[in-house]
């Protein structure tokens, strides 16, 4: 069975390993020990804590396949994506440029560097393993975060949001950096997000631009992929589009890629999810998949399983139940995949 | 011989004309017989003293005694920006630095300014092409100077310039279809028009109101910011020699550079001195090319000679006298033509 769970100490290794297969893209998840162990123990830390609002936490979630104790992806979230240093992002705001005197109205873009979505609970570091790309298993971790922030909800903010990779090619050239940021920082794309993904954000204050950029000054290259999506992202991004997530106004400073955000009780996985007890299968009505939450005292895993809801019963196999070592504490939620 | 005199009404006709020869880039004399009209009023009323501070201006024109006509033009604006806003772009440094990442960027940027509010302004040179010999340009450009060092307190203790900047052949500046295309869908000409009768104000409000980066212009849109275009090289040469320079600031559509001194720094300024006319029958020739004026403000006049000249006179000729509207013993100004030449 896949389940995702809360990192331990002893994933780390397997972590850094991942780390090193993701490759530039997943900044948030830089191939580096001491980061990575500092995430680690971020993370267990967060979980500890009893908490009553959004602060300095950090929550690193690992897919485990529980038979090999194979770790196949990561998922983290950060309660406020900006706590100690600011979380910059660009606005893509219109100025109105207008005369009467002319007949002119027009509207013009210009990218503004902010830190609006500080104040935003953040999802990423989210990676799988190639092989299981095209399974149910990146659902897992995506619906699986949403479905802890949801059971939780005091330990994040009310906004969500999710910075979605941006074009990029395999040698780590990005268009939007070659035209925007090399201009300012005069390195290279990866270079550049390994910064980002190890050094505190101070370094973008000193070095990205303060006025806003016209867009239409933006060599056309770049214009055109602002807000698109890489491909190897599209999945990350259609999970997190329909349950809610909306590519608005902000994107990623570096490649521009598209930032999603969404209030929490928009989300329709916030909207049905509901508390169920396990029980075990009686229905002949046909299986369906759930995701299902478990959690107890400051813990929470997730998986997938088929089974059939009746009420607030979800009745599953017996396999299912003693995988999940089941004990009365345990506070149960299910959504419907 | 070839005077400079205040502009009159009759000169309307002959203005049309001069306009006419005027080519794209050139912003203030526009071919346009209502907006002359009310131009040589301004004028008028100006040197009447019948305007407000924000409307003054002074138009002097270059006159060819033989046949009394019109041949070149030249101004002064007293004090630019009073009415409509008056703009600009400053030509700015911006650092970004790490030292955590050891970067260090230099980065230019241009931001819109109103930094010349209330300054005088030289404008509206245009030298009739078959007149572009013998110093004439050199005459109508210079004429403005003497003129403000007689009557200094006419003027703000700052004066600019602004000078044409690189256009080709078909009127397309550089810089215009790099940054200002992107803004109003007005080609290069019509934008240059609209400037000319008045309408530059408008244009700049819909102009980018942040400052932006040098970098993200076009590479042939970054080499002209404040280069003139190659037939505004001599009258640059001719302002620059005399005291006027380059500051960090261009025009926000073709991105020509603005000249800028103060007032009291210009050479003509510092260097001009008064003689007394002594008029003669036969001609006494000097050493040196003269830049010559008369000290009334209503009838100014100006001219270049070669007159004898020693600590106390000044020896004209009796036609020289006539084109500078003086009688024997009248105070005259007068500077050398040029920088190089032996001051007084």
């Amino acid at each position: 069975m896949i389940i995702l769970r809360p990192v331990e100490l002893s994933d780390i290794s397997n972590i850094e390993r991942l780390a090193h297969e993701s490759g530039p893209m997943v900044s948030t998840l830089p191939a580096k020990h001491s980061h990575l162990l500092k995430k680690v123990e971020q993370s267990i830390y967060s979980f500890e804590q009893d908490v009553d609002t959004a602060g300095e936490e950090s929550y690193l979630f690992v897919l485990e396949e529980t038979l090999t104790g194979q770790i196949l992806g990561t998922g983290a979230i950060n309660a406020l994506a900006g706590n100690r240093e600011p979380f910059y992002s660009f606005r893509n705001d219109i100025k109105i440029h207008s005369s009467r005197q002319l007949n002119v109205h027009s509207r013009i873009h210009a990218l503004t560097l902010n830190h609006d979505l500080s104040d935003h609970s953040q999802l990423c570091s989210f990676y799988i393993v190639p092989a299981l790309a095209d399974s149910l298993s990146p659902s897992l971790i995506t619906l699986g975060r949403l479905l802890f922030m949801s059971v939780f909800p005091m330990r994040f903010a009310n906004e969500w949001m999710a910075v979605i990779p941006g074009i990029a090619d395999e040698s780590g050239r990005a268009p939007f950096w070659e035209h925007v940021g090399r201009k300012f920082f005069g390195i290279d794309y990866n270079q550049v997000e390994y910064y980002n993904g190890t050094l505190n954000s101070t370094f973008i204050s000193e070095m990205m631009p303060y006025h806003p950029l016209y867009v239409a000054l933006i060599n056309e290259e770049a214009q055109a992929v602002m807000g698109l999506v890489h491909k190897d992202a599209a999945l990350q991004y259609s999970l997190l589009s329909e349950q809610g997530f909306e590519a608005d106004k902000y994107v990623e400073i570096f490649d521009s890629g598209p930032i999603l955000t969404a209030p929490r009780n928009a989300l329709s996985l916030c909207q049905k999810v509901q508390q169920i007890k396990l029980t075990n299968i009686t229905s002949n009505n046909p299986l369906q998949t759930y995701l299902i939450g478990l959690a107890e005292g400051n813990s929470f895993k997730a998986c997938l399983v088929q089974g059939v809801l009746q009420g607030n019963q979800l009745q599953v196999s017996q396999d299912n139940i003693d995988q999940l070592n089941l004990c009365p504490e345990h506070r149960v939620f299910c959504i419907k995949l | 011989m070839m005077f400079i005199r205040p502009i009159q009404r009759q000169d309307r006709k002959a203005l049309l004309q001069l306009a006419a020869k005027t080519g794209s880039g050139f912003t203030s004399l526009p071919h346009n017989e209502s907006h002359l009209e009310e131009r040589i009023e301004r004028m008028i009323a100006t040197w009447e003293d019948t305007n407000a501070l924000s409307e003054k201006g002074y138009l002097f024109a270059l006159v060819d005694s033989e046949t009394q006509t019109l041949v070149g033009v030249s101004g002064i604006e007293v004090a630019i920006g009073l009415n409509d806003p008056w703009y600009d772009f400053h030509v700015g440094t911006q650092v970004h630095a790490s030292k955590e990442l050891g970067i260090y960027r230099q980065m230019k940027k241009l931001s819109l300014s109103n930094d010349h509010t209330g300054n005088s302004e030289l404008c509206t040179l245009f030298l009739d092409p078959e007149y572009r010999m013998d110093k004439n340009g050199q005459l109508l450009s210079k004429s403005r100077l003497l003129f403000m060092a007689a009557f200094k307190d006419k003027f703000s203790e700052r004066l600019i310039a602004e000078m044409r900047g690189v256009s080709d052949e078909n009127g397309r500046s550089p810089f215009w279809e790099s940054l200002g295309r992107h803004f109003f869908t007005l080609d290069f000409d019509q934008a240059d028009y609209l400037t000319g009768i008045g309408s530059k104000s408008f244009i700049a409000e819909l102009m980018p109101k942040h400052a932006f980066y040098v970098d993200f212009l076009s590479e042939a849109a970054q080499k002209t910011i404040a280069d003139v275009h190659p037939n505004t090289l001599p009258a640059r040469k001719i302002l620059e020699s005399e005291g006027m320079r380059y500051e960090g600031y261009v025009d926000i559509f073709d991105a020509g550079p603005t000249l800028e001194a103060y007032t009291q720094d210009l050479r003509i300024v510092r260097k001009s001195r008064l003689r007394q006319a002594s008029i003669s029958e036969s001609e006494q020739l000097g050493e040196q090319t003269l830049l010559i004026g008369n000290e009334k403000y209503q009838d100014f006049r100006a001219m270049i000679g070669n007159p004898m000249i020693d600590a106390i006179h000044i020896y004209l000729t009796q036609m020289q006298a006539d084109a500078l509207s003086i009688i024997n013993g009248e105070q005259i100004r007068v500077v050398p033509l040029f920088e190089k030449e032996n001051t007084l």
